[in-house]
């Protein structure tokens, strides 16, 4: 098995620029170069707030604040290689915000996967019903045990990152994703 | 206890190579896995990117509009205790309120040469009740008749209605009196002791 490294930054296509480059850019006031990282990011962010927060709405308003936050405070970014984590702890904090409004920080329900149409092809109907048992498996998790898998397996985060995005320590995040998994896969034996 | 087997989540973790994995454990590995992919799959929301940049285009308001908005906007505050703790800050604050001195309670300042007598006469049925202060001697003149010099209220009248008085005037004791030692007059006759004494004289 090949080493990764620890904590990477977002992988480059030849021609495209670091993203020490682009905060060099916009820190120097090309504020249009910001452009850059959010297209770059934006869908990561986007996913994992969706899957954290159960409403695309919802979803939209942390990572937009999320995002703003970060072009303002953007001098912050003491390592700008390291933005992608950086970033993420920005969105992490606003979805934190988020669940801390509501009565229980539990997943909303009420912005499930869309009902398959029956004109779908069998396939696509199974992956619609495994993604409505799948958010309603995350919904039930505890915040803590619900990012820390999003993180994980969703976003693809090494506990190294995880622990810079969360603030917490990685014994404490290996147990919150051993929890998830096994209280995921018991809900998914559930079903079955 | 564990549900899964820990080598599925050393597979998960990259600690261990699927091969590794006993075939009757790999279903579960699969499982979580193909989960894993299916959330990644999605959503597909608007993206945020023109709502960001218009917000970042427009000039970022300085240090004092945003404490002048923060201040007059709403916002919610949500204090968050473990019920422990909510015990400690009520003791706390009960403490603090003890320690706080009450100014309404305070009696008449008073200097080196007074003192205070405190008077509590108990009168049923009477119709009406009189205090005095008597001078030191016992020639029986009462101060607050011939003395106008005095501080505080010296004598007063219980409503007729009432048969049992505290006497007092606006929360102080009625029966003042000057002089170097505390009394504690009782019913008609105070501390014969002391240079000064107060009597109540009660009407039936």
């Amino acid at each position: 098995m090949t080493a990764t490294p620890k904590i990477r930054s977002y992988p480059q296509a030849p021609g495209e620029p670091l993203d020490a480059e682009v905060i060099t850019r916009v820190l120097s006031g090309d504020a249009e170069a910001f452009g850059i990282l959010i297209r770059r990011y934006e869908p990561g962010l986007h996913r994992f707030a969706t899957r954290m927060l159960g409403s695309a709405d919802a979803a939209a308003d942390a990572v937009a604040e999320g995002l703003v936050r970060a072009y303002r405070h953007l001098d912050g970014c003491r390592e700008p290689a390291r933005f992608r984590t950086w970033v993420y702890r920005i969105v992490v904090n606003r979805c934190k915000s988020h669940l801390s409004r509501r009565p229980s920080a539990d997943l909303s329900l009420d912005d499930l996967p869309p009902l398959p149409d029956p004109a779908d092809n069998a396939t696509a109907l199974e992956r619609a019903e495994q993604l409505t048992l799948l958010t309603r498996a995350l919904a039930a998790l505890s915040a803590e045990k619900r990012e820390a898998f999003v993180l994980k397996h969703v976003e693809g985060l090494s506990y190294e990152e995880m622990a810079v995005v969360t603030g917490a320590r990685i014994p404490t995040l290996k147990m919150r994703v051993h929890r998830a998994r096994e209280a995921l896969l018991g809900t998914l034996k559930e079903y079955q | 206890m564990s549900l899964m087997d820990p080598r599925i989540h050393q597979v998960l973790d990259g600690e261990l190579p699927r091969e590794a994995l006993p075939p009757g454990l790999r279903p579960a590995l699969d499982r979580l896995q193909a989960a894993a992919a299916l959330l990644r799959l999605g959503p597909t929301g608007r993206s945020v990117a023109a709502r960001v940049m218009a917000e970042i285009r427009r000039p970022f308001p300085g240090l004092l509009t945003r404490l002048v908005r923060w201040v007059t906007e709403r916002h919610a505050i949500t204090v968050s205790l473990r019920p422990v703790w909510s015990l400690v800050v009520a003791a706390v604050v009960v403490g603090v309120v003890a320690l706080i001195p009450s100014r309404g309670s305070e009696g008449p300042s008073l200097s080196a040469e007074e003192g205070v007598a405190q008077f509590v006469g108990r009168f049923p049925g009477a119709r009406s009740v009189v205090v005095v202060v008597l001078e030191g001697d016992d020639t029986g003149a009462p101060v607050g008749e011939r003395a106008d010099d005095l501080d505080g209220p010296r004598a007063g009248e219980t409503p007729h209605e009432l048969g049992d008085a505290l006497l007092s005037r606006e929360g102080r004791p009625l029966a003042a009196a000057r002089g170097d030692q505390r009394h504690h007059p009782h019913h008609h006759r105070g501390d014969h002791q002391a240079p000064h004494r107060a009597q109540a004289h009660a009407w039936f």
